[in-house]
């Protein structure tokens, strides 16, 4: 019997591990050139840069909770508004430092997911997507509502980001601000694939194929979910206090399922539980809705529900993580559908 | 009557009438959910579309709001029909996730086509003159509107109820919800059922798209902008079970009603608040069946 | 040479990836009845569900009456005359007794008072919905169910399990008058005896193949098959008159 515990091996085996386990290639590196080589080749788009980079994060984010624990959520948003409006909060009224404000904004997050994965992790499907909705939905009301506190419908402003490490002043061009969130991201990156690639998330992929022989195994899964989504409430909580540090505003509108839901279309262009497939299909959505909505936003939508329509049933390269997940469901159902269709 | 009274009545009435409409929409989608287990998102689109067909009626044909009813009927369920042979045969097989973003990608779709038709405005459908004004009486003030509204919706509930519960047919869809496998095997032509109240669904949806102008004015973002509340009623009433997003309907209709009486800025607050509560108790809805 | 009512050859099937069941051929003749015999697991019931288009098909080919019928949907087989009473049962739980068999109904000389006359527990409670029955009830009608079908071919999977003795005693007794009245049946059943009693042909599986195909009187006679492949313990297990 497989014994799969966290705390067996010192750390520096768990690190060094996860990276033998995926072995460091050219895709990887490609990342890491066109994201800071952007820097030089496009200075003036730095502000979308920004924008991209940010979502990339949140799209990982969401990533780790739907692509490897499978847990189907649209309330990603709420981490990702709760963690902005922590960080806004923050600078607002203790200090504009912005790692502390990062940190503020992941553990405000974090402790969301902390508190509503036990609830959330007992339901699945429908109801499970349903309860992240309300979940959401109640913290858009709520920020709505309270606005003495958050400002209701203009949200939070007015507050001043001090110099990244005493060094690095936030300027109009965003310079500072797009290495910045590259810093954060590849940071993000580093603890996602350490987790995915650790015991742990051996045994939360496991989790996702077959839930119950890992019951079986005597694996805790339910708190391995909810670390695991603990973890990606975090990460998009960091997200939202980015966003809410780098552009000086944060909303309501961060506390919608349209969030959620432009991330999930960012995986499926780029492909699920594979982490480099948020930065593919994040970048690919973002800069295509930007430069497309800016031209026609209805025609962009129109667009953008033909190919979900394509994407979803065809799926060519970078999307082989569903397909995969479509092949398994299949089979799995081919048992209870009788062939010929009826 | 005490002012309070009669204010809580007028809302009760109000959040009625708006629950008999969400019914009328919601009624297809927990059909569908039901039988095929399928996740469609598009669902709120075709009472969207039954709109806009309806108020190219009244705009072009020079209809009225009840003559347009028909039309608006006819013209969703011979939409949905082609898409059903045709888009929805892909989402069939598919993990609950896929259907999601599929029939979601619909939506965009829909929402897209009838800005580039009918532009980003709202509307409203006119009310009939015979159906405008309000009752008085007691102290209580009724719109005429929504007192037609609750009638017609409650005759179409009755007859939901009796073609389900009294019929050869509704014996079938219900065998289908129970058991599709079983249902299959005992002879039944599920996809041929499932074909057809998928259509029909839709048609009702269509209706209450039509009748439901005054409340849910039609613009491009209606489809998504009521497809959480239409998700909610089923969702809480339970897959598969009429009786069951009839109750959470009316419920949410009442509920959110007064919660935006008592908070205007923040009242959908209260009924997620209520939503959450009750899929905790109960995940499976209120009513669920199989 | 009149077709074999139910002609099976070389089938293969199972579930996702897993081949279950291999190499099935056998043939049954109008009227006739076969038994289905071994351990639990061997696939049994996945043959039946493959009869029934319910798993995953792998190849062979099956005919009734002459007609090929593995490409046919499930409910297309019902039509063409397979009726089926499953392990579970399977009654729909909204529908009461009455409607659990109309919606089953299909041209023929079996029809909702015929089956109600039949099984009398059943017409005292023909209003009662399906999760308001007992085992055995639930019993009689998914089989009234299938027969409502009017099929040529009746499957029956293990419709004796967990029910009282005097359940069984009458649903044994209603399964021999079946089978006097000419209706050609399938048995899958773990009471061995019972089921060599009721059924005239019989085959054995082992491991998803046949091992044994023959008259149920050559397995009373010798029960080495038994005691080999479905457990039992020697002749003592087998009744003295067991006939069919």
């Amino acid at each position: 019997m497989a014994t799969v515990s966290t705390g067996a091996r010192p750390v520096s085996a768990n690190i060094r591990n996860a990276f033998a386990a995926h072995r460091v290639n050219l895709v990887d590196i490609g990342i890491w050139v066109v994201a800071i080589g952007a820097y030089f080749v496009v200075p003036t788009y730095l502000s979308l840069g920004t924008t991209v980079l940010i979502m990339i994060l949140f799209t990982l984010s969401l990533d780790l909770a739907v692509g490897y624990g499978g847990i189907d959520t649209l309330g990603q948003g709420a981490f990702y508004g709760l963690g902005g409006y922590a960080a806004a909060f923050w600078a607002l009224n203790v200090t504009g430092e912005p790692i502390s404000g990062l940190v503020v904004g992941a553990v405000v997050a974090g402790l969301l997911g902390l508190i509503t994965g036990p609830i959330i992790l007992r339901t699945r499907g429908l109801t499970l997507i349903m309860i992240t909705l309300a979940i959401t939905s109640m913290l858009h009301e709520f920020a709505v509502t309270a606005k003495s506190i958050t400002g209701g419908d203009d949200g939070l402003t007015g507050y001043h980001i001090l110099p990244v490490l005493g060094l690095f002043h936030f300027d109009i061009y965003f310079r500072t601000a797009y290495f910045y969130c590259l810093a954060v991201l590849a940071v993000a990156f580093v603890v996602a694939r350490i987790a995915v690639n650790s015991p742990f998330g051996l045994t939360v992929r496991g989790i996702r194929e077959n839930p119950m022989r890992m019951r079986l195994l005597g694996v805790r899964t339910r708190n391995r979910l909810i670390g695991l989504f603990t973890l990606s409430g975090a990460m998009a909580g960091v997200a939202g206090a980015l966003t809410a540090q780098v552009t000086g505003l944060i909303g309501v509108d961060t506390l919608t399922f349209l969030v959620s839901g432009n991330a999930l279309i960012g995986l499926i262009l780029g492909g699920f539980g594979r982490l480099y497939g948020a930065f593919l299909g994040a970048a690919l959505f973002y800069i295509f809705s930007d430069r497309a909505a800016a031209i026609n936003p209805f025609h962009w939508l129109l667009g953008l529900g033909i190919l979900l329509i394509l994407a979803v049933r065809f799926m060519p390269n970078g999307l082989t993580g569903l397909a995969e997940q479509f092949r398994v469901f299949r089979d799995r159902r081919g048992a209870g559908l009788d062939r010929g269709g009826a | 009557m005490g002012d309070f009274l009669s204010t809580w009545l007028a809302l009760t009435f109000n959040g009625i009438a708006f629950g008999m409409i969400l019914f009328l929409i919601s009624s297809g989608l927990t059909v569908t959910l039901g039988v095929m287990r399928l996740v469609n998102l598009s669902h709120c689109g075709f009472a969207m579309i039954g709109g806009y067909i309806a108020m190219a009626a009244v705009d072009y044909l020079g209809f009225g709001l009840l003559a347009s009813i028909p039309v608006a009927l006819l013209g969703t369920m011979v939409i949905a029909a082609i898409i059903e042979r045709t888009l929805f045969q892909w989402t069939y097989g598919i993990t609950e996730l896929g259907q999601i973003l599929m029939t979601f990608g619909l939506t965009l779709v829909m929402v897209a086509l009838c800005n580039i038709i009918f532009g980003p405005l709202l509307h409203a459908l006119p009310v009939p003159n015979w159906l405008t004004g309000n009752f008085q009486g007691g102290g209580i003030v009724i719109s005429v509107y929504r007192c037609f509204l609750i009638v017609i919706s409650g005759l179409i509930a009755v007859g939901i109820w009796y073609v389900v519960e009294r019929t050869d047919f509704g014996a079938r869809l219900r065998a289908s919800v129970d058991n599709p496998r079983m249902a299959r095997c005992a002879g039944i032509n599920v996809r041929q059922i499932f074909s057809l109240t998928f259509t029909v669904g839709c048609g009702l949806a269509a209706v209450g798209g039509v009748l439901g102008t005054q409340m849910l004015p039609l613009e491009p973002f209606y489809a998504l902008d009521y497809l959480i509340l239409t998700l909610i009623v089923v969702a809480t009433g339970g897959l598969g079970s009429l009786k069951g997003s009839f109750c959470a309907a009316l419920l949410i209709g009442v509920i959110d009603t007064w919660g935006r009486y008592i908070l205007p800025a923040g009242g959908g607050f209260v009924m997620y608040a209520i939503v959450l509560v009750v899929l905790l108790a109960r995940p499976q809805g209120l009513f669920a069946r199989a | 040479m009149a077709d074999a009512l139910l002609q099976v050859e070389g089938v293969r099937a199972g579930y996702g990836d897993a081949v279950v069941i291999d190499d099935i051929g056998f043939s049954l003749n109008e009227g006739e009845s076969l038994a289905v015999l071994g351990r639990n697991g061997v696939g049994k019931t996945t043959l039946i569900l493959t009869l029934m288009g319910q798993t995953r098909f792998m190849g062979g080919r099956m005919s009734l009456r002459g007609k090929r019928f593995e490409r046919l949907p499930t409910n297309a087989r019902v039509a063409l005359g397979l009726g089926w009473a499953p392990q579970e049962r399977g009654i729909f739980a909204s529908l009461t007794v009455e409607e659990n068999l109309s919606v089953a109904a299909r041209p023929g000389p079996w029809n909702a008072k015929r089956l109600l006359d039949m099984f009398p527990a059943l017409a005292a409670r023909r209003g009662n919905f399906g999760n308001q029955l007992s085992g055995g009830e639930q019993q009689m009608l998914a089989i009234a169910r299938a027969l409502m079908t009017n099929p040529a071919l009746l499957l029956l999977d293990e419709p004796l399990e967990g029910l009282a003795p005097i359940i069984v005693e009458e649903l044994t007794a209603t399964i021999r008058r079946l089978a006097g009245e000419g209706v050609g049946f399938i048995l899958v059943e773990q009471h061995t005896q019972l089921a060599l009693g009721l059924a005239r042909q019989a085959i054995i599986l082992e491991r998803g193949r046949i091992v044994f195909q023959g008259t149920s009187q050559a397995l009373v006679d010798d029960p080495s098959m038994l005691v080999r492949f479905v457990g039992l313990r020697g002749e003592r297990d087998l009744a003295p008159s067991v006939s069919a």
